[in-house]
């Protein structure tokens, strides 16, 4: 089951509570997804539940992905279709959970 | 072999979502169950993408000097402490609460959004740590239940 990502709520309150703007949040967004990972996977790596194989396969798409988007997150014209893709990303979400 | 590009293009997808805006797991978890990992192991493996895609897109923030280096530890300190407690309190927890604690965290994130159309001023830095803490805890919480 997927719920609405732990990080949209981390650039929610970065802008919202804290009074980033986009790109601002963004850039700490990046920071704490960091360390929360790295948390994280130590505390599930200790319980045996990280398929190393696959992960590592998924996380060089992912630098490759993330390095695109960072380029692209800071350029003006992109805020206006992030923040359209948020909107769309919670609006989904209260939908699929009515729905149940 | 289509397993290995699945699982590449996925992460390319998900780290380009996850750093224009976020949510990007809604493509990499999928992958992982449909490829036959359990919940538990896809949601732990998952990070492993989110970190690697959180380096990449630090390094090109970091390079345009975009990164509000001071208040780096004000973010850290809470999620990183918010993410071991949630996902102590996860173990803790029976997943009845759980779910109403993921509820609850959707309409808060709803709410947030509707009184953001007026956004707030910068708030002092402690009125954040207080009001950071707890949300970062039921972050983890959902970060959890998405496997």
């Amino acid at each position: 089951m997927i719920v609405l990502d732990s990080y949209t709520y981390l650039l929610l309150t970065l802008m919202l509570a804290v009074g980033y703007d986009l790109v601002g949040a963004n850039t700490l967004k990046a920071i704490a997804g960091i360390g929360v990972s790295c948390a994280a996977i130590v505390l599930f790596a200790d319980r045996a539940e990280v398929a190393w194989f696959a992960g590592g396969l998924m996380s060089l798409g992912g630098v490759a992905g993330a390095w695109v988007g960072a380029k692209l997150a800071a350029s003006e014209r992109s805020k206006v279709w992030v923040f359209r893709l948020l909107v769309i990303t919670i609006v989904g979400e209260i939908v699929r959970m009515v729905w149940r | 072999m289509t397993q290995y590009l699945l699982l590449f293009i996925g992460g390319l997808a998900a780290g380009f979502i996850n750093t224009l805006a976020s949510s990007g797991s809604a493509v990499s978890l999928p992958i992982f169950l449909f490829l036959g990992f359990s919940p538990h192991v896809a949601n732990a493996t998952n990070r492993l993408n989110v970190l690697a895609a959180a380096c990449s897109s630090a390094i090109v923030f970091a390079h345009q000097g975009k990164i509000d280096w001071g208040h780096a530890p004000h973010v850290l300190a809470p999620t990183v402490s918010g993410a071991v407690f949630g996902a102590l309190l996860a173990d803790w927890l029976p997943n009845r609460a759980l779910r109403w604690v993921i509820i609850l965290a959707v309409v808060m994130s709803l709410i947030l959004v509707l009184a953001g159309t007026k956004r707030f001023l910068r708030a002092p830095q402690r009125e954040y740590l207080t009001f950071g803490w707890p949300q970062m805890g039921l972050l983890f919480l959902v970060g959890i239940w998405a496997g």
